[in-house]
């Protein structure tokens, strides 16, 4: 299989389903008459992903001329997504896409692989984060360490 | 023409018939005056005997009305004479009955305070005794709580202090994480949570959630 870096163009689960899903239609127009794949591609991700699709496909060294070729890449770049892991982070404020990326490139140096990051808020975690991660937990949030401030050891 | 003894005899017929009818008219007159004269007599009679009796008849209406007099102002006489010794009776009566009552009243009095005085010396006596009983059954029944209750009591009340207490800790650290909640959400800013979100990931990568 391809391996693609695909962190540029989500970082959610949801933008990554959104990703697939765009992908999936554009490999259904593929062999339509007259498919044009900048076309295509701007029309549903807008320019700039667009221009970041070409040069990963050219990277790939795919013939985007070549009907075939091309819908087995998508098709590749689909399995890819779907199979990817995706980590739940909890945190205490609704993050900003700053936040986000910050998050991703971090997760991008620090492990294996690249995986969506799924968000939920609730504020009385204070500050850091609660992370699930391949059925595996960990509180690394302010509230957490409050409580054992307050209660000590026991807690 | 007739013969004479014929003319005669219808001449002496009725002569005869003249002087009978003669006769019988004259007789009838004198009936008739008879009997105006018994008629007269009968309404002489007949005005006498009720000249006389309404002459009775006015007589008894005014003795009537003379004894009626009598008797009224007799019944008067009378009525206001029974009053006057009514009313007398009466007095004396009320008079009499206040002074009974009185009497009576006292001595009920009397025979009541001696009642209550005997009452009051036997209950005293069954008051001092009960009282004592009680006293003693009191006595028995708190040193019998001291030893068997009230060790059990001064656990449980232990057990509900540190109940309480820890209820408190829970409820003040609740608190406290709250303020600090608020505090942190409104003051921390953006970078910092960031840099502690981060934190917890390294944590979690220390920790090998990663692996």
């Amino acid at each position: 299989m391809v391996k693609n870096d695909l962190s540029k163009f989500f970082i959610t689960k949801t933008e990554a389903t959104e990703f697939a899903s765009g992908l999936s239609q554009i490999s259904q127009l593929v062999y339509q008459t007259g498919f044009n794949l900048e076309q295509a591609l701007t029309y549903q991700f807008g320019i700039e992903k667009k221009d970041l699709l070409i040069q990963l496909i050219k990277e790939h060294e795919i013939d985007w001329q070549n009907n075939a070729e091309l819908s087995k890449y998508l098709a590749q770049m689909q399995e890819s997504i779907v199979k990817m892991q995706t980590i739940t982070l909890t945190l205490a404020f609704v993050p900003r896409e700053d936040t986000l990326t910050k998050i991703s490139d971090w997760l991008s140096l620090n492990t294996n692989g690249q995986m969506t990051i799924e968000v939920g808020v609730d504020r009385q975690i204070i500050g850091g984060a609660m992370i699930n991660f391949k059925g595996k937990y960990c509180d690394g949030s302010i509230g957490s360490k409050f409580v054992e401030a307050a209660y000590g050891s026991n807690v | 023409m007739p013969d004479l003894p014929v003319v005669i005899l219808t001449l002496l017929a009725d002569a005869t018939i003249f002087i009978f009818v003669g006769y019988y008219f004259f007789r009838m007159r004198q009936k008739e005056m008879e009997i105006d004269k018994r008629e007269g007599k009968f309404d002489r009679d007949y005005h006498e005997i009720v000249d006389s009796a309404l002459a009775k008849e006015r007589k008894i209406l005014e003795d009537a009305t003379a004894t009626a007099d009598q008797i009224i102002a007799k019944a008067k006489e009378i009525n206001q004479t029974v009053t006057t010794d009514i009313a007398k009776a009466l007095d004396s009566m009320s008079s009499e009955t206040q002074k009974e009552a009185l009497i009576t009243s006292r001595k009920f009095g009397e025979e009541y305070q001696k009642i209550l005085s005997g009452l009051s010396r036997q209950s005293t006596n069954d008051f001092e005794a009960v009282f004592k009983e009680m006293k003693t059954g009191m006595l028995t029944q708190i040193e019998e709580f001291q030893k068997s209750t009230v060790p059990i009591l001064k656990k449980e009340v232990e057990e509900y202090k540190k109940l309480k207490m820890e209820e408190v800790d829970k409820k003040a650290v609740a608190m406290a994480q709250k303020a600090a909640e608020e505090i942190f959400n409104k003051s921390l800013p953006l970078e910092d949570q960031q840099n502690l979100v981060i934190a917890a990931l390294e944590k979690a990568k220390k920790e090998g959630l990663f692996e």
